[in-house]
Order: C-alpha cells, then sequence, then structure tokens
C-alpha cells in the first residue's frame, strides 16, 4: 500500500496537456483572470498545509465535535443572557455582517476549485469552500438560534437580505470581493489582504476579548474559524509571488485597492468592538494597538517581502487609525436605530481609556460625547430621541459607508462630477479606487441617490421601517437605556458648553 | 427647487444631507445644517458657510451662491474669543 508521501504530491499536481481544447479555452482568461500564463508558469504552486481529503473531513469532525459539547454546556440562552449588552452587541454586530458574507466565500472559493490554474490550487480551494460554507452555519446554529431570546439576533441571517445601510455597503464589498472577482483577484484580495492581513484581528484579538468577557461560545466559534482560515489563507502567498513576478503593477494595485476596503470594514466592525462595546474592566489593549500588532508589523512584513510597497495611502491609513472607527462609531450611535444592535454611550471611565489610548485624536472627539452625554442627562433613562439624528446622513459611493473620513476639523470628502452625475467619496482612497474601474462602480446608488430617486423614502422613520428593514422592537437603542449611573452622579460629565 | 447638498460641521464626525430650497439664504442654510448636526454639537453665535475655500454671503440666496444638487458645503461655527468653544473663534479663511 502506498504511504501517504507517495500517494499525496501525485493526488495534488494532478494537471495534464489538453489534447482536444486548447488550455485557454479550459481556462479562459475571463474566469481564470488576468494576467493569463501558460500552466507552465503556475506549475510551482504550493503551499504548506498539503491536506488530503481524509485528514481534512477526520481534523474538522474533531472541530465540530468539540463545538457541540461545548454548545451543550454554555450556549443556551440562560448562559448568553449573563453576558454584558454592549458585548452582546459586538457578537451581534459580528454575526450579521460575517455569517452570509462567508457564504459568498464559498462561491469565491469554488470559482478557483474550477478555474485556479493549479491542480494543488484548485485542491486547497476546494477545502477552502467546504470551510466557508461551515463558517456561515457555525453562526447561523449557534446565534441566529438566539433569536428566540432576542429579536436582533435574527439579523445574523436577515442582514444581507435587507437594505439596511450597513447591508448596502457590506454587499458592495462583498460581492465583488467573493463573488465576481477572478480566482487570481479572489486570492489576493480574499486570502492575502483580507484573511491574511486582517483576520486576526477577528480571530485572535476579539477571541482574547470574548474569553475575557466570559463568552466561552464566540471565542470558541471563533478559535474553530480561526484554523481554518490560517489554512486556506495560505493560498494567497504563491498566487501572488507569481503575480508579482510576472505583473508587479497588477500586484500591487490588487494590494493597494484591497487593503482600504478591507481597512474600512474591519475598522467599523472591530473597531466598535474593541473600542466601544466591550466593557472597560476587559479591555486590555485598544483597536488601534491590534493593528499596530497584526498589521502594521505582521502584515507590513509579509507585503515587503513579496518585493510590494506599501500602498500609496499609507500615512492615510495611519492617520486614520487615530480617527475613522472613533467617527463612524459617534455617527451611528446618534444613529443607532438605523442599525440591528444597540450602541454604548461611553461614560467619564471609558472616556479617559480612550484618550489615553488615543492622544493623538481624543480632544477632537469628547466634546461630542459631552454633548451627547448632557442631552442624555435631559432627556431622562429610556428617551432615545433626543440623543437621535432626524437628518439623513450621506454615504460614499465607493464604500457605501458614511462619510466619516478624515479628521472632526476636516473631513475628508470629496465629490467628483463625471458624465453629468455628481459623486461623493469619504477619502481620497476611495475615489482613487472609483476612478480606476468606474465602469464597474459608476452606475451603483447609494443610499442617498436611492432617496432622491424616489426609491427609498426620505423620511427617516420610513426609512429605518420600510427600506432598512428594520423596527422599533429591533432596532439599535442604547445599550443601558441612557440609564447610566455616571450620569446622575457626574453633572459634569456633560458641559452646557459644548 | 429643492437642492439636495452634502453639509459638513466642522468638528462633526459624519456628512450630513441637507436639502434647501434654491430661494432659501445662505444664512437659512447655516441654520438648517446647524440643527441637523445639533444632537453631537452645540449652536454658536456666528455661523459660516464655505464652498470650497470661499465664505458664502449668508445674504445671498442658494441659487444665487450657485451652489447645485450634491455639491459639498462646510459650516463652521464661531464664538466670540472669549466664550464658550473659543478654539473655534475669529477662524481667518477657508475650512483647512
Amino acid at each position: 500500500m502506498l504511504t501517504r508521501e507517495d500517494w499525496l504530491p501525485l493526488a495534488r499536481k494532478l494537471d495534464w496537456e489538453f489534447s482536444y481544447v486548447s488550455e485557454r479555452e479550459v481556462f479562459p482568461e475571463a474566469v481564470s483572470g488576468s494576467p493569463w500564463l501558460e500552466h507552465a508558469q503556475w506549475q510551482a504552486w504550493d503551499e504548506p498545509y498539503r491536506t488530503s481529503f481524509r485528514e481534512y473531513v477526520r481534523v474538522q469532525h474533531q472541530k465540530e465535535s468539540r463545538l457541540a459539547a461545548v454548545r451543550e454546556a454554555i450556549g443556551r440562552v440562560q448562559d448568553v443572557r449573563k453576558l454584558d449588552r454592549g458585548w452582546l452587541s459586538a457578537v451581534k454586530l459580528h454575526a450579521a455582517t460575517f455569517a452570509l458574507a462567508e457564504f459568498a466565500a464559498v462561491v469565491g472559493n469554488l470559482r478557483a476549485a474550477r478555474f485556479g490554474r493549479d491542480s494543488a490550487w484548485r485542491i486547497a480551494a476546494s477545502f477552502g469552500a467546504l470551510d466557508e460554507l461551515r463558517h456561515t452555519q457555525l453562526p447561523l446554529l449557534l446565534l441566529h438560534d438566539l433569536v428566540h431570546w432576542d429579536v436582533q439576533f435574527d439579523w445574523t441571517h436577515k442582514f444581507f437580505h435587507t437594505n439596511n445601510w450597513v447591508a448596502i455597503a457590506a454587499r458592495h464589498l462583498v460581492d465583488e470581493l467573493l463573488l465576481t472577482a477572478d480566482p487570481i483577484e479572489f486570492a489576493v484580495a480574499t486570502h492575502f489582504v483580507f484573511e491574511t492581513g486582517f483576520t486576526n484581528l477577528q480571530f485572535v484579538g476579539l477571541s482574547a476579548l470574548a474569553r475575557d468577557v466570559g463568552d466561552r461560545l464566540f471565542e470558541l466559534l471563533l478559535q474553530s474559524i480561526q484554523t481554518d482560515e490560517a489554512r486556506h489563507a495560505q493560498i494567497g502567498n504563491p498566487v501572488l509571488e507569481t503575480l508579482v513576478r510576472v505583473d508587479p503593477a497588477r500586484a500591487q494595485h490588487l494590494i493597494d485597492k484591497w487593503f482600504w476596503r478591507s481597512w474600512l470594514f474591519f475598522a467599523v466592525v472591530t473597531g466598535f468592538a474593541m473600542d466601544y462595546l466591550t466593557p472597560l474592566q476587559h479591555r486590555k489593549h485598544s483597536f488601534k494597538q491590534f493593528v499596530q500588532e497584526w498589521i502594521l508589523t505582521q502584515f507590513k512584513e509579509q507585503l515587503l517581502r513579496h518585493g510590494l510597497s506599501l500602498p500609496w495611502y499609507w500615512p492615510t491609513f495611519l492617520r486614520s487609525l487615530d480617527y475613522y472607527h472613533h467617527m463612524v462609531y459617534a455617527s451611528a450611535y446618534t444613529y443607532r436605530a438605523s442599525v440591528w444592535f444597540d450602541c454604548v454611550l461611553p461614560g467619564p471611565d471609558e472616556l479617559a481609556w480612550l484618550a489615553a489610548k488615543y492622544p493623538a485624536s481624543f480632544a477632537e472627539l469628547e466634546p461630542i460625547w459631552r454633548r451627547v452625554a448632557e442631552r442624555q442627562r435631559q432627556a431622562g433613562p429610556k428617551v432615545e430621541w433626543y440623543t437621535h439624528g432626524t437628518t439623513p446622513v450621506t454615504f460614499c459611493d465607493l464604500c457605501q459607508l458614511v462619510l466619516c473620513a478624515g479628521t472632526p476639523e476636516e473631513n475628508s470628502a470629496r465629490t467628483l462630477l463625471r458624465e453629468g452625475r455628481r459623486y461623493v467619496f469619504c477619502s481620497e482612497p476611495c475615489q482613487w479606487i472609483f476612478e480606476r474601474e468606474p465602469e464597474r462602480y459608476a452606475a451603483h446608488e447609494n443610499v442617498v441617490g436611492r432617496i432622491l430617486a424616489g426609491k427609498a423614502p426620505a423620511n427617516l422613520l420610513e426609512l429605518l421601517r420600510s427600506y432598512f428593514g428594520l423596527h422599533q422592537d429591533m432596532w439599535g437603542k442604547d445599550a443601558a437605556r441612557g440609564a447610566y449611573p455616571w450620569l446622575e452622579s457626574e453633572p459634569g460629565a456633560g458641559s452646557p458648553s459644548c | 427647487m429643492l437642492v439636495p447638498l452634502h453639509g459638513f460641521v466642522r468638528g462633526d464626525t459624519v456628512g450630513l444631507l441637507v436639502l434647501v430650497h434654491d430661494t432659501d439664504t445662505i444664512a437659512r442654510l447655516a441654520q438648517t445644517l446647524m440643527a441637523a448636526a445639533a444632537v453631537r454639537l452645540a449652536p454658536a453665535p456666528r455661523l459660516r458657510v464655505y464652498r470650497g475655500a470661499v465664505e458664502l454671503d449668508p445674504r445671498d440666496t442658494v441659487a444665487r451662491a450657485g451652489l447645485t444638487a450634491l455639491e459639498r458645503i462646510d459650516l463652521v461655527r464661531e464664538w466670540p474669543a472669549t466664550t464658550g468653544e473659543g478654539q473655534q473663534a475669529a477662524r481667518p479663511g477657508a475650512p483647512r
């Protein structure tokens, strides 16, 4: 009988020459990706895991059994309801934005499983597709199930099927990243940038926070997913290596484009969780510190090892570490009924922590929180509307997120008049991405465009109900319903001068 | 005619969609935008509106100022130098 070492290399590298069709017909450039290269250019493709199907099934079965046991032990509603409400909001945010996005990643992986240019790549992508299917099912099983207790968990499944503004932004990203990208772009964008570059924020940083707050189930969920991600993220390196060799300019473009798009996504999803929704006593590091450790150090090294440069907007990115997620969160708090999770109003202790962690920026942000806190004090507990905006906000024509880039003193939004239509972008990188491929993005309408075209209601309440898919029971509220002890005991928390 | 504008108040965190009539004055536009941001920012005694680097005359109408749909405008709040958010007072020139 053959040993593993005898048969696996042959099974993984089972490519052959075609006799009755050309290689270009089997792997058309439109689907397989650019630049189109003969297989000889790809045949050195390899990744370190070299898993067999038998090994894959055995290991995945072990992971499933472990999660099932933990769910049985601590996954019931009575266990979850003990958790901090702010933390649960972080879980709801993640559950909604990731569950069906992972399902879209199944499609991206399956395209590579057919049109990837080397058999080892196609096999690794097949496992990647199975991984992503699992990553869809796990949050649906473990978190959507909580809908019986808390209707906001319905968004674990519902989110991508709505026209909620966050969902529009997420679809704009995910459709391009996971559903339509060819295998080369998919490998660079998803495996190298999104998974290698950013998901450690989730699977290592957020997982550690989950442990600290006592959410063992979410911790294990993230860790279980991470072990899959670590494997299939390896698809990115050998694809990027070949791309850099034959077309370094395209490689750099893909890095620059997807790093920015991924950054905005993670800044919102993970930034909120780490700096605002995790209870203060459980925070050790700020979101910025996690980014510095996992992106600035590790991802940067990988980029340079491939002979690539840092994205051209690196100084803008570094500056946004101090501002972007703070600006989006303050905006989201004052429009919290437009999302499906509750928001925490940071009190004096939280503001002091944020000021210590973000000395370069928080002096500009603190007056906003003092103003909101003062209004909350005046309104009293259970009154939401006095600290809630009523005028529609505006959205970027590339990332579809609110125009919150730059600083409070200098919002970096910019407009572009193109073929009779005026576009608006939150930042220079978003405009740059748009202008590199306008045919890809120009027809898409952001929420404001839909309102002005009569496709979505202009009245905010009607917009929330009939377009964003929210109703009063499920839309976001203040996590403490405005009843913060510090609001009663520390009148100085909100200065009249704010 | 209604004119939708992208409004930004200095010190705020997000852009706002402001709907004004082309017959409205710039002063009224400033009040509308300030009211929209009031949940996060305190109003100020003096409001200046900028289109790019150019300050708009508060007596002009939106039409006479030449503002068209979905342009960006910026609002700067000003206090007398000795009161309130004095760091934003007496600010010469256009939004940075």
